[in-house]
């Protein structure tokens, strides 16, 4: 009974001990700090998927229905855009080659033609990028996209120049939002 | 020769029709909506000392939280990127390591209408060159789509913090203020990079 009672004790002891290091590591707040929330809510929502139906080796597909992007918060925002490579393909912001595409995205109210896509504008990375005028840009731009508006996006694929992948691929587009 | 080059046709053939039946990269005709938001837009905070180990939740009862907006279970991940120039507000630089904030938890999985919430540590290195300088961090909370799902959205929320002028002494000997030094100097020097994605 004692050895329990110790153990117990001890291991009050051994918390309380932890509890008071783990306070002690964060700093508290002293008066010199001030902090500011200046946005109080960021939100978007998209619609997908994206719809590429079958498409053959070095060939390049425009979707035909956009993705909706939508400001659902309370501050004007700007978007950047980003993918996930699938296994087996890289992702190049140039006309694709073996074991290579390119996937593209365009701001725009209606279907662009293929030619309205250029590399250096609208060619997708897996690292965000931010839109601006020119980037990711048609007839619509996503900076500083106002509260409840909508904005289309368009993709166009290029498929691989020849690929030793047979199973279906996913490519996953990412919008992200930051206050403008 | 010749039946080297018709073995060579019938194989790219062969590839071909393979490519042809092996590309649907989607065929779905149900829109999917998602959707993600944040109370965490932007925060600014002033004073922070060299040497300390802040928690945002303690700082202004602020931790970062994300609400699913969409119809379906989403996984969420989080991390810390360090910031585009055109992402840069206030004069603020980009923050040199992004190892400086680390987060209470940095996936979510989120029922439609739920919120998940993380607290954020920022770990100020205690070197003298930080005196007074303003720094920019983004948190990045994004979707993790399942399988059929082809467009995610995320958020980016702005950290943007000044470090007090207040002159402290460094630690003499701290393997680790010798290295955060070393990334505030070289920070100086080279454009800023992104922090590797976890992804």
């Amino acid at each position: 009974m004692f050895t329990i009672r110790r153990s117990v004790a001890l291991l009050g002891l051994s918390l309380m001990l932890i509890l008071t290091i783990t306070h002690a590591a964060l700093a508290a707040n002293p008066g010199n700090i001030s902090v500011t929330v200046t946005i109080q809510n960021l939100s978007v929502s998209t619609t997908g998927p994206i719809d590429f139906g079958v498409v053959t080796a070095g060939s390049a597909t425009i979707s035909t229905v956009s993705s909706t992007v939508t400001n659902t918060g309370n501050v004007a925002e700007t978007y950047s855009i980003n993918l996930t490579n699938p296994g087996g393909w890289s992702a190049v912001q140039a006309a694709p080659g073996n074991e290579e595409y390119c996937l593209s995205a365009m701001l725009n109210g209606t279907q662009p033609a293929s030619g309205g896509f250029v590399y250096a504008d609208h060619a997708l990375s897996t690292t965000p990028t931010s839109c601006s005028a020119t980037k990711f840009a048609g007839n619509e731009t996503g900076v500083s996209v106002p509260t409840s508006a909508e904005r289309h996006v368009w993709f166009k694929f290029e498929a691989p120049s020849a690929t030793t992948v047979t199973a279906q691929q996913t490519i996953v587009a990412t919008v992200t939002a930051s206050a403008a | 020769m010749n039946r080297r080059m018709r073995a060579s046709n019938c194989f790219l053939t062969l590839v071909s029709t393979i490519v042809i039946f092996a590309f649907p990269i989607c065929v779905a005709t149900n829109l999917i909506a998602g959707g993600l938001s944040t109370n965490l837009g932007e925060v600014v905070i002033t004073g922070l000392e060299r040497g300390q180990k802040y928690s945002l939740k303690n700082l202004a009862n602020i931790p970062l939280s994300v609400v699913n907006r969409g119809e379906d279970t989403v996984a969420v991940r989080i991390c810390a990127l360090i910031p585009d120039s055109v992402e840069l507000r206030q004069g603020a630089e980009p923050i040199p390591s992004a190892d400086w904030v680390c987060l209470e938890r940095d996936s979510l999985v989120l029922a439609p209408g739920k919120m998940g919430v993380s607290d954020v540590f920022l770990d100020i290195p205690n070197y003298n060159g930080l005196a007074g300088r303003k720094f920019q961090v983004m948190l990045w909370s994004r979707t993790i789509p399942g399988p059929g799902v082809l467009i995610a959205c995320g958020l980016k929320s702005r950290i943007i913090f000044s470090i007090a002028d207040a002159a402290s002494v460094d630690t003499a000997g701290n393997s680790k203020n010798k290295k955060d030094e070393a990334m505030v100097d070289a920070g100086n020097r080279k454009s800023p990079k992104k922090s590797v994605d976890p992804r």
